[in-house]
């Protein structure tokens, strides 16, 4: 009898919990859009917002505003945006998936130094690109920044979860040490590189160690957006796997799941994520570990809920710090990784704090 | 046979750490691994249920090579209950025992929550689906685990083949009335045919509740047996280097085992060392 009633509560309560979820997505996509729209009418010349929409829907073209409203909107602020919004949709989900893969909600790239290893790919690449990396250069043109970003996230990435996972069980301690460490080793060579490159190059690096979105076309946006979106589409696939691996490797294998295979995606995953993320806009920190944070405690852990909640939630934060990157010091621009570190930074001390009691450390 | 262990030996950083072990497990029997620290249950625990390659011979569930089945063709005829299980997100109760079907796609939605309901009904929680996994106490989170492994397993007989239940020390960090819930569950899933093989370290459990026990040390079988003669063989002081007792206490169905602690190891005894802890 007992049990009877149990399962026909249970349905009702996880019924509630599957609109809970739903209404929290329509909520995060509705603010999206409307700071999005709020973002493009942000600066120097301001633009409100239903005049904003109005410019959007008349298309590229528009003949109904002037000119240079139209031009402003379409090529400067809109590209911005998107790009914004990709980016924090990369970072938060490379933070989602990664936790995920180590089982533990303080794993984040930024952190553990998978940013630094992209930072240092793409540094070295702007400095060496002439010299020593020139034929690669060469070979891979405009492709060039963002694979060697990619190659220095993922090997940063594989080196990390050598060292601190065995036999299948992640030292809490020892992934934070070593990210330490190889955030540290990444930051010596770029030291280094900062010591060869010249005035412009200085320019740049500056630029990705503190990220911003500066600049950003609609050239760069076709060539990256398309990839960010495959890489979004193709995490949610791994939602249920990555569920399986909450419990521990073995008893993934028990339940069913190829573990190999679900954590070389993962890790694969992760380090495009964050090495497009940097090549485009920078080290953008604490994005990754404060989005699916909030989320989880607002509606759960479920990957397949987490992980585009993390994408629409991570685009929402670096919608609006943008702005406040834009805002705090205008004309000049702060650069992004300062506010999201001014936030992510002391979020990142809480969670240390108030998890100090139950997992042990 | 359900499960045959055919001369594994399991090797570790050079070493052979198990075996060579052979052993079969036939339909609606509940086996029982005992033995002292070290000894190897775990590891054979590990290898029965595929996650450990034997570096020797083969485990065959229903005739076929298991290193030869997908993790999907395995997680449906055998479950495993691990030791211990933290989780450091936020899942509900009814999540984590939902997980056991996350890959079983050609399920659809109602046969799962009916299977997550049932299982949770069966280890006494049905109530604490939406509570959240972290809350529970040590023992709440134990059998949270045995539903997710009930919920994984269905039912003990399906299509004719006998699934297999695999419990590694499912009582550590139960109180005594739940550890025999525990084990009253295995012994039903046995007695509706299927097959359970569990690692406990309380030999009266053990002797109370399987219809074999067997006896590892060292990396090998010391003894198989019914828990009667097993008992009355005297292997357990033997194995374990403590005096025990046998008693039959009247009305009681099975013998119960007593264990000498009255001289701490202080005064000498005959030939017989305390096992190191590995």
């Amino acid at each position: 009898m007992s049990a009877v009633r149990g399962s026909v509560s249970t349905m009702g309560q996880k019924r509630d919990r599957w609109r809970s979820r739903a209404a929290a997505i329509t909520l995060l996509a509705v603010a999206l859009l409307v700071v999005a729209i709020l973002a493009i009418g942000i600066g120097p010349m301001a633009l409100p917002p239903m005049r904003v929409l109005k410019i959007l829907l008349g298309g590229p073209d528009g003949r109904s505003f002037p000119i240079g409203e139209v031009v402003i909107v379409w090529q400067i602020r809109l590209p911005r945006v998107v790009m914004a919004m990709m980016v924090g949709a990369m970072l938060a989900l490379g933070g989602a998936v990664m936790q995920g893969l180590f089982r533990n909600p303080l794993a984040d790239p930024t952190i553990l130094g998978v940013s630094s290893g992209a930072a240092l790919g793409a540094v070295s690449m702007i400095v060496l690109g002439s010299g020593a990396l020139g034929p690669v250069a060469l070979v891979l043109g405009g492709y060039a920044l963002p694979i060697a970003a990619f190659a220095g996230a993922l090997t940063v990435t594989l080196v990390l979860y050598a060292i601190s996972t065995q036999a299948g069980s992640t030292s809490v301690a020892t992934m934070l040490l070593a990210g330490v460490a190889l955030a540290a080793f990444a930051a010596a060579i770029m030291g280094y590189l900062v010591f060869l490159s010249d005035d412009t190059q200085l320019r740049d690096i500056t630029f990705w160690s503190l990220g911003g979105l500066g600049g950003v076309t609609w050239d760069k946006v076709v060539v990256s957006c398309p990839v960010m979106l495959v890489v979004a589409a193709s995490a949610i696939v791994m939602a249920r796997g990555l569920d399986a691996l909450v419990l521990g490797e073995a008893e993934a294998f028990h339940m069913g799941l190829r573990v190999e295979r679900l954590k070389k995606q993962a890790i694969l995953l992760v380090a495009i994520a964050t090495g497009l993320a940097v090549a485009v806009a920078g080290i953008i920190g604490f994005v990754g570990i404060v989005v699916p944070h909030l989320l989880r405690l607002a509606v759960g852990a479920d990957h397949r809920f987490l992980l585009p909640a993390s994408c629409l939630g991570g685009a929402l934060l670096i919608v609006s710090a943008d702005i406040g990157a834009r805002m705090l010091v205008s004309p000049a621009e702060l650069p992004i990784g300062i506010i999201t570190a001014a936030i992510g930074a002391p979020f990142f001390l809480w969670l240390l704090m108030r998890r100090r009691s139950f997992v042990g450390f | 046979m359900v499960l045959a262990v055919e001369e594994i030996e399991i090797v570790a950083a050079g070493r052979r750490i198990l075996g060579p072990v052979s052993l079969e497990l036939g339909a609606g029997s509940l086996t029982t691994i005992v033995g002292p620290n070290g000894a190897g249950k775990s590891t054979l625990v590990r290898a029965m249920s595929g996650e450990l390659r034997p570096a020797r011979g083969r485990v065959r569930l229903h005739g076929r090579d298991i290193a030869g089945l997908a993790p999907a063709q395995l997680a449906t005829r055998r479950a495993v209950l691990p030791q211990a299980s933290t989780i450091a997100f936020p899942f509900t109760v009814n999540e984590v025992v939902a997980l056991a079907l996350g890959q079983r796609f050609d399920l659809d939605a109602a046969v799962r929550q009916r299977r997550v309901g049932k299982a949770l009904a069966a280890v006494d929680l049905s109530g604490f689906g939406d509570r959240l996994y972290q809350r529970l106490s040590g023992g709440e989170q134990q059998r949270v685990q045995l539903a997710r492994v009930l919920c994984q397993s269905g039912e003990p007989v399906e299509d004719a083949e006998a699934k297999l239940l695999i419990l590694d020390e499912p009582t550590s960090s139960l109180d005594i009335r739940h550890q025999v819930g525990v084990l009253t569950i295995a012994r039903r899933f046995v007695e509706a045919g299927g097959v359970v093989v569990a690692v406990l370290h309380d030999l009266n459990l053990a002797a109370a509740f399987s219809d074999r026990m067997i006896v590892l040390e060292a990396g090998t079988i010391a003894a198989d047996d019914a828990p009667g003669p097993l008992l009355a063989s005297g292997v357990l002081s033997k194995v374990f280097g403590i005096d025990m007792t046998i008693l039959h206490p009247g009305g009681w169905s099975r013998p119960a085992i007593l264990p000498d602690f009255s001289d701490h190891g202080d005064t000498p005894r005959k030939s017989r060392h305390l096992p190191s802890e590995a």
